[in-house]
């Protein structure tokens, strides 16, 4: 390791041919006007003269003039040059304005360092913080749908808290959440996400994920490291990608710098299953008041005597409206953002959110505090410290439960017999108590739940950093960073009396806590024009980083004293569960990045971590990666030449990187637990997994090529990208037999392969300063994921399902094929009945094989596509975005939980339910077929459908295609002109209207939407079973500045 | 410059100490977990016995939704119409079943570490015998329900599987071995080590005696197909006369309330826990004690005459099974009955009876006992109380007639089980004296080398069972009856005389109380002796030691449904195809077929995914598909 710090070293010596002068001194920053961010490699020069300096990493600069009275020049390619007088003025800040016709800008990348855009040999793409919050999402994950290409985010729809899972490029990883890093301000966020148990009867609550604990507000602009090589410095961590978030800083503004803004929302379904209104409750065509199937008479407005014995006339019900009956959404953000002092600049900001979501019962509140301060001083302002507070206090209540299980409100409300009205259950208990339900069997009135089955989780989170960077001299610069992400979830659970299976309640208390602390360093050195027309920057850094948690909760099971809501009043002693986490990784990594005249740019990355996961053999492993750009355009200004007109800048670029992924703790050794059993004797067991010392660090691979170019005077941009990434030696826990002693073993292995073509397209298609401004963007990405390999002699990995139906990896073909049974057909090609559904002799239709299982598709999108469009016209501003999947499938277990209970719009034609014929063959005593004449009734028909060869039925009836297309968001802004606020103190008042999921153009799920997949936390994505349906949501906000 | 550098130098040099990797081992060693010589075989063998007690969830999967239907004793559905349930089935395969093998497996190895390495105490070795006896349990549960399991499992590897007379042979020999093995003469240091044994609290004598009981029970598994291993693995475990005799040997383990390990399996308020049609057949009649002699006076104004069918009617009870009772509502009580039939199962509406159980206690579901038989426009077309009546009925669809008919799938107008087997106040029974019996006196009649006569067995198994359900007082008049239950058979020992195939019976029709009579026929189980022989000794001997084992062994009365056909189970009703179970066909409902009933547990779905190799092996060696109707080795075949 020595060797490698002292390479390094080695560099910095090549770039120290520089010594510093003094003269007299005016020094001052350098800022991009739109952002407020400090421009690097502004070039400062004294007007006539030859002297001259450039702006450093964060746009700071100093020059020594020989006369006070001269002229400093800015200039910075793609940006108006200005000129200022110094007038005897030590210090001069400059904003510099994007010029449209020019083309640079600054991006942040890895380790927070700002490149401009042009040198950069892989993708990057950056939502400016305005964009993220127009939409007015809750959870910040949400808002980057559709506007980043390569990116798919699985939103989930559990409520207001649900979690959102992003995914970049592809599933990489076998296991795991394949997400990317969170990295905020510079300090990773541990973005937990989803539920831990995501069985099929009963999974755990979607805990929502950690990063829907930011304030959007708070946001300045998020980067999305796309690829390996972006993110290489960030080492195992990165595999899956990384997204830079940084947080507003304080800048100058008029007036106060005050900013009160107001949010207002309401929420609805968005779609519904598409259901049937026209057959009662009951089966057989008989009215039966205590079913939960939809089997009855057609409903004609006869009486019957319903399930409490009162006469009732029979009608059809939308239960799910009259249940899911509105969501209320507020939130109220006071900011101020100033540059207080010369030195110092403050951003500080408190944000409420209030989401009475339109599930009766589930509740989301949020606070987040912020404070960040940047302070310059020294001499030459070569201090900087930059400090940041952020206190996120959120408080979750009833998150919906999903699974095939009693508490699962959509799903006994989707299966709701239509002629039953959920209306007359809000009164939840009779004089005893006890809940009033119409039956009494395996059910649940969800109204009830929503009142007595009570959950909560209240977080307090704190996100802080503290850097100090000193410029050593103008062309190296070193800084100092300590972060920590640090929170403790308490979960309660409280089941009162009178469901169902408990008479006295039950209850359960834990408290989780999280500390992630991160310390490191960074040395930055950047000359250009070195050795001729050669430029250079190196950096060289380190981090240490430990990250521990702690588990602890107990449950009382059920209770003695009726509600008394205590872990010792349960039947049985409380049960315990107790855990405790703790790693450490402590990583060098550097960079060293040389340009032949600002066109031809090549990076090296190298990372090397050493990780307390794995054995000391196996613990150091480093991660190199290249990239190099090529602005072509600028070689040919350069030397000379004219560009077409129609060209106005060409970048091609390349790269290749490797990074990988660590183990979790505790998973080389094997060991035994200690229990106690009921009557207080010792018990012993084993782990589930078998461990294995001999792990080595995960290794993902990564090549990326890429062209990026402006046309027509910087009024088309396009920016492609065709990539390739092999997940290799994959750290998975292999499923074993469980008669062999464990239920998996851990193992490196498999090869996972990802190419995919990302294109963005953004054009200005009316540009029009005074008047109307049109601009639309598209971003087009298309990514296959195939299987190269698995483990030795290991074909397939399940990475989800229910019963027949299975999410699989399988070797040679592809991640996320959906496997399942299939109806029997006629499979000889040469017979005439060739494809037809072979019936058994009583018309109904039977699973092929007995059973067995084929693909009948696979989860993947074939290609995920965002349209942008945003309109200004002087104080007014319109946008709308439509966001399109297309391609793979999905099963829809909703779809066949509402066949199997008569719910479905198709268990009815025209309004009848005759005889169905189905259309197939039976097959002869000959050897032949024969067509199909004998019509069963639709009962029978969608019963045997959804029941034979398992419990989720013929599984190939319910695969749908999973493409859908919606107007994902529409908003609507206006400013009102500063004319008119006088002498107000007001600066600026806009007014802003946005919705979501506004219009579903394409879905083939029969009103189910293919977003609301089972589970987040799980990556079999291609199963979907009565998860609670999508919302949509109107914003209105007011937003004040002083 | 070089200032520059020397101090960068300095930092990195200061920042290589900081990055010191020295505490990452101690880092990575979770705090709670124990190395290997922190256990001891004891408490791996405690969790294990812990663990197959049941908590509530598997017990209501495995026991009550499996294996109480399945095996006869409760109200027929899902399972006995071929409806397997993956959910249920993947939890008591990956999640339960293999983690008590997991564990007495790991406990053994421990054992086994200990004496190789010299410092095993002086227990252990026996300790290691008592764990090898409940080992040999836990496998023949296990391949019971699915068929060939691994017998060389826990390797840290996938294992092999064995075929069902692998596993067989595997278990007899551990058996044989383990109770040889024992040393009686071995006593415990202290009351500590006892309390980690909830079954006999290590008295090695206990288990010696369990040891040869469950290899006399598994020896007899296999007295169908390999009818020479059974009677020699039989004759070995019962000539040394230490076998379960006495109740006292009984290898029981006591419930405690709550929900955990311990806590009862039949706990669960949403099980109705009815009285199965196939149970019921077997007791009406049978022993020819009067009801009046059992129950109580206020009772003896319900009970109905001899040779009584009920109300007919067929327009709401199905007919399309071959239960002998279908078609029918007994509106009273039996003449006579098998007096344990009233301490197992409770009148329905017999509300004073302390032991009237009426979950579940969020609903009245069990306390009303007047519902409507309906006609086609939901008019009510005759009201039925259920108080104080007897009746159970076959599962399956009943179709429009079910529909129209809210008196039979209503709990509170069945007989239920009574509460002290549902409330966590009983021993859960994994072996029991009179199953000893039982299979002594099946083994006689095999003509095997046994200790006592058929007959001193049988009547032997009977008096127990009478003894443990409180009415031992009817016990001789019993023992000599002659009269045939629904299915044909009688209790007395001496009387196998076969009962004519039909008897007169009275009824009334339910709609018009018109009185009519019948000639009732005796149902044709066509799975034994092609349904010829009703009254032989092995039916009266399994029909009795089916009643016995009731509520705690139905996986025992399933695997002897499985092995001889024995006793009588009724068809499902088809009024509707049954989706999972289409060898039953409205031509062909009368007569009986392994087809017709579940013959083992399909593997769970993530098996074939998760290890296809070992899964190709298990249903090769399976011999058939993975499914709920492959017959088991050692059972009747298609």
């Amino acid at each position: 390791m020595t060797k490698k710090v002292l390479k390094l070293l080695f560099v910095f010596g090549i770039l120290c041919t520089y010594g510093m002068q003094a003269q007299t001194t005016v020094n001052g920053v350098v800022v991009d006007a739109a952002s407020s961010l400090g421009l690097p490699g502004v070039s400062v020069v004294v007007k006539g003269t030859s002297t001259g300096v450039t702006t450093d990493f964060d746009g700071n600069y100093s020059i020594d003039i020989s006369s006070t009275e001269s002229t400093l020049q800015f200039s910075y390619v793609g940006f108006t040059t200005q000129e200022i007088a110094v007038n005897g003025k030590s210090v001069i800040n400059v904003s510099l304005i994007e010029d449209v016709s020019q083309l640079d800008e600054v991006v942040i990348t890895a380790l927070g360092i700002k490149r401009e855009r042009k040198s950069l040999g892989y993708a990057v793409q950056e939502v400016k913080g305005e964009a993220l919050t127009e939409t007015r999402e809750t959870n910040v994950a949400n808002a980057l749908s559709g506007k980043i290409s390569g990116i798919q985010v699985i939103k989930g729809s559990n409520g207001p808290a649900s979690s959102s899972k992003i995914v970049l490029r592809g599933n990489s990883s076998l296991t795991g959440d394949n997400q990317p890093l969170i990295v905020v301000d510079g300090i990773p966020m541990d973005n937990f996400t989803g539920a831990d148990n995501t069985d099929f009867f009963n999974p755990s609550q979607d805990m929502g994920n950690g990063l829907g604990d930011l304030n959007p507000d708070d946001i300045e602009t998020m980067t999305v490291l796309k690829g390996a090589s972006a993110a290489a410095l960030y080492g195992s961590r990165a595999g899956n990608g990384v997204i830079l978030i940084t947080t507003k800083t304080g800048k100058v503004r008029k007036g106060l710098g005050i900013t009160f803004s107001a949010t207002t929302g309401y929420e609805r379904l968005f779609i519904k299953p598409d259901s049937q209104n026209s057959f009662a409750q009951g089966t057989e065509g008989i009215f039966d008041s205590k079913r939960k199937l939809s089997w009855g008479p057609k409903i004609t407005g006869q009486t019957v005597t319903n399930w409490n014995g009162e006469q009732e006339t029979l009608r059809a019900y939308d239960n799910l409206s009259s249940f899911y009956n509105g969501g209320f959404n507020q939130n109220y953000s006071l900011s101020f953002q100033q540059q207080v002092t010369d030195g110092t600049s403050l951003y500080t900001s408190a944000n409420y959110l209030n989401d009475d979501s339109n599930i009766p019962g589930t509740t989301l509140e949020r606070l987040n505090l912020t404070t960040r301060a940047v302070t310059k001083f020294g001499e030459d302002n070569r201090w900087t410290t930059d400090v940041k507070v952020q206190f996120i206090n959120t408080k979750a209540g009833n998150r919906p439960l999903n699974g095939y299980n009693n508490s699962n409100a959509f799903g006994t409300i989707a299966r709701l017999p239509v002629s039953l009205d959920v209306d007359q259950f809000r009164n939840t208990t009779d004089q005893f108590g006890k809940m009033r339900w119409f039956i009494s069997e395996n059910s649940e009135n969800p109204y009830w739940s929503a009142e007595n089955r009570l959950s909560t989780d209240a977080r307090d989170r704190f996100l802080l950093n503290g850097s100090v960077k000193y410029d050593i001299t103008d062309w190296l610069s070193s800084e100092v960073k300590a972060g920590a992400d640090i929170y403790t979830t308490t979960n309660e659970s409280k089941l009162y009396s009178g469901s169902p299976g408990n008479n006295t309640g039950r209850y359960s208390f834990g408290k989780d806590s999280f500390i992630e602390k991160n310390f490191s360093f960074l040395l930055m050195a950047s000359q250009d024009d070195i050795i001729g027309k050669f430029g250079g920057s190196a950096t060289l850094g380190g981090n240490i980083m430990g990250r521990s948690s702690d588990h602890m909760s107990g449950t009382s099971g059920d209770l003695v004293v009726p509600n008394l809501f205590s872990l010792n009043n349960g039947v049985n002693k409380p049960s315990i569960s107790q855990g405790s986490v703790e790693r450490r990784t402590n990583s060098i990594y550097g960079t060293f990045q040389i340009n032949y005249d600002g066109f031809i740019f090549v990076d090296f990355t190298g990372r090397n971590d050493w990780s307390s996961t794995l054995s000391v053999e196996n613990r150091s492993f480093f991660y190199p990666s290249i990239s190099t750009s090529f602005v072509f355009t600028e070689m040919l200004t350069k030397a000379g030449s004219d560009l077409p007109s129609w060209l106005t800048f060409g970048k091609i670029r390349a790269s290749y990187a490797t990074v990988g992924n660590d183990l979790s703790p505790y998973q080389l050794r094997n060991s035994y637990y200690i229990g106690n059993d009921e009557n207080g004797n010792t018990t012993a067991g084993t782990n589930n997994t078998l461990f294995n010392p001999d792990l080595v660090s995960e290794l993902i691979k990564s090549k990326e090529v890429g062209f990026e170019g402006r046309f027509f005077q910087n009024r088309l941009g396009i920016d492609a990208a065709w990539y390739k990434s092999n997940a290799t030696n994959q750290l998975i826990a292999l499923p074993l037999d469980p008669l062999s002693g464990y239920t998996s073993k851990m193992v490196n292995a498999g090869d996972v392969q990802n190419t995919g073509v990302e294109v963005s397209i953004n054009a200005k298609i009316i540009n029009n300063e005074e008047g109307l401004n049109w601009e639309a963007g598209i971003n087009y990405s298309t990514n296959k994921n195939t299987i190269e390999s698995l483990a030795e002699d290991v074909t397939q990995f399940r990475l989800g399902g229910f019963d027949n139906l299975s999410v699989l990896a399988i070797e040679g073909g592809s991640y996320g094929e959906i496997w399942g049974t299939k109806y029997a057909r006629v499979e000889d090609a040469t017979s005439a009945d060739f494809g037809k559904i072979i019936l058994d002799g009583t018309g109904l239709p039977t699973a092929a094989n007995g059973g067995e299982k084929f693909k009948l598709g696979n989860q993947q999108p074939k290609a995920m596509v965002g349209f942008t469009n945003n309109f200004t016209y002087k104080n007014v501003s319109f946008g709308f975005m439509f966001d399109a999947r297309i391609g793979g499938e999905i099963f829809s277990g909703t779809n066949h939980a509402l066949q199997e209970s008569g719910n479905a719009a198709v268990t009815v034609v025209n309004g009848e339910r005759a005889d169905i014929v189905v259309d197939g063959v039976v097959s002869n005593d000959s050897g032949g077929y024969t067509a199909n004449t004998v019509g069963v009734s639709p009962q029978r028909y969608w019963e045997a459908v959804t029941l034979r060869s398992g419990n989720l039925g013929i599984n190939e009836a319910n695969i749908y295609d999973a493409t859908n297309v919606r107007l994902r968001n529409v908003n609507l802004n206006y400013t009102i002109p500063s004319a008119w606020l006088g002498n107000s103190g007001l600066q600026n008042v806009k007014l802003g209207l946005s919705a979501n999921n506004v219009w579903m153009l394409k879905n083939n799920l029969n009103g189910v939407d293919a977003e609301s997949v089972f589970a987040t936390s799980t990556n079999a994505t291609g199963f979907e079973y009565l998860s609670p349906p999508t919302t949509s949501s109107v914003f209105l906000n007011l937003s004040l500045s002083f | 410059m070089r200032k520059i550098l020397n101090k960068t130098g300095f930092v990195g040099g200061m920042l290589l100490a900081f990055f010191s990797c020295s505490e990452f081992e101690e880092i990575n060693i979770d705090p709670v977990a124990a190395s290997g010589d922190q256990v001891q075989i004891e408490y791996f063998i405690n969790s294990s016995i812990g663990g197959a007690q049941m908590d509530p969830h598997i017990a209501e999967r495995a026991f009550v939704l499996y294996w109480d239907r399945v095996g006869g004793m409760t109200r027929s559905g899902g399972l006995t119409t071929g409806t397997a349930n993956d959910d249920w089935s993947s939890d008591y395969y990956n999640r339960y079943i293999s983690s008590w093998l997991r564990n007495i497996n790991a406990g053994i190895k421990i054992a086994d570490d200990q004496i190789e390495a010299g410092i095993a105490r002086e227990q252990t070795p026996n300790l290691r015998q008592v764990a090898r006896i409940w080992r040999a349990y836990i496998m023949s549960e296990m391949s019971d329900n699915f068929g060939p399991i691994p017998v060389d499992g826990f390797k840290g590897v996938n294992p092999e599987y064995s075929s069902v007379k692998d596993v067989y042979y595997y278990v007899l020999e551990e058996l044989k071995e383990a109770t040889e093995a024992l040393d009686l003469e071995m006593t415990n240091p202290d009351d500590a080590l006892k309390k980690l044994d909830p079954a006999y609290g290590y008295d090695y004598a206990q288990w010696k005696k369990y040891g040869n009981s469950l290899r006399m029970r598994l020896a007899m598994r296999l007295s169908e197909v390999d009818p020479s291993k059974a009677q020699s693995e039989f004759e070995s475990a019962v000539a040394s006369g230490e076998f379960i005799k006495t109740s006292d040997d009984n290898f029981a383990i006591e419930e405690v309330p709550g929900y955990s390990d311990y806590t009862g399996v039949m706990t669960r308020e949403w099980n109705m826990m009815e009285l199965s049609a196939s149970l019921n057949n077997l007791m009406i009649g049978l022993g020819g004690i009067p009801s009046a002699d059992v129950l109580s006076a206020d009772k003896h104004d319900y009970i109905k005459p001899a040779n009584y069918m009920g109300l007919k009617l067929t327009d709401h009870f199905s007919t399309k099974t071959n239960d002998p009772s279908a078609g029918f509502f007994f509106d009273g009580l039996h003449q006579t009955m098998d007096p344990r039939a009233y301490d197992l199962f409770k009148i329905p509406g017999d509300f004073k009876d302390p032991e009237f159980n009426s979950y579940p206690s969020w609903a009245e579901d069990a306390i009303i006992t007047k519902r409507n038989l309906l006609g086609a426009t939901d008019n009510v077309v005759k009201e039925i109380d259920a108080a104080f009546t007897w009746n159970a009925y076959a599962g399956g669809d009943w179709g429009t007639k079910g529909v129209k008919n809210k008196v039979y799938g209503w709990p509170g107008t069945m007989p239920r089980m009574a509460n002290k087997y549902r409330n966590s106040s009983k021993d859960r029974i994994f072996f029991a004296s009179w199953e000893s019996y039982f299979l002594v006196a099946e083994a006689a009649v095999k003509g095997w080398t046994v200790p006592m006569t058929g007959k001193v067995a049988y009547e032997q198994g009977i008096a127990d069972s009478f003894t443990y359900n409180g009415v031992s007082g009817e016990l001789s008049e019993y023992l000599t009856s002659e009269d045939y239950n629904r299915v044909g058979t009688s209790v007395s020992w001496g009387h196998i005389a076969e009962p004519a195939s039909t008897v007169t019976m009275t009824y009334k029709d339910g709609y018009t109380g018109a009185a009519g009579t019948m000639s009732y026929k005796y149902p044709e189980n066509t799975v034994y002796k092609n349904g010829n022989v009703k009254n032989d000794l092995l039916t009266k001997i399994i029909t009795q030691k089916f009643i016995a084992q009731t509520p705690w062994l139905p996986l025992e009365t399933w695997s002897d449904h499985r092995r001889l056909g024995l006793p009588f189970f009724e068809n499902p009703v088809i009024e509707n195809p049954l989706n999972n179970l289409p060898a039953i066909t409205q031509g062909n409902y009368m007569t009986n077929s392994p087809k017709f009933y579940a013959q083992r547990l399909k593997y769970p779905s993530n098996f074939p995914s998760n290890i296809p190799g070992g899964y190709a092996q298990a249903v090769e060696k399976l011999g058939g598909p993975d499914n709920v109707f492959t017959p088991l080795w050692w059972a009747q075949q298609n």
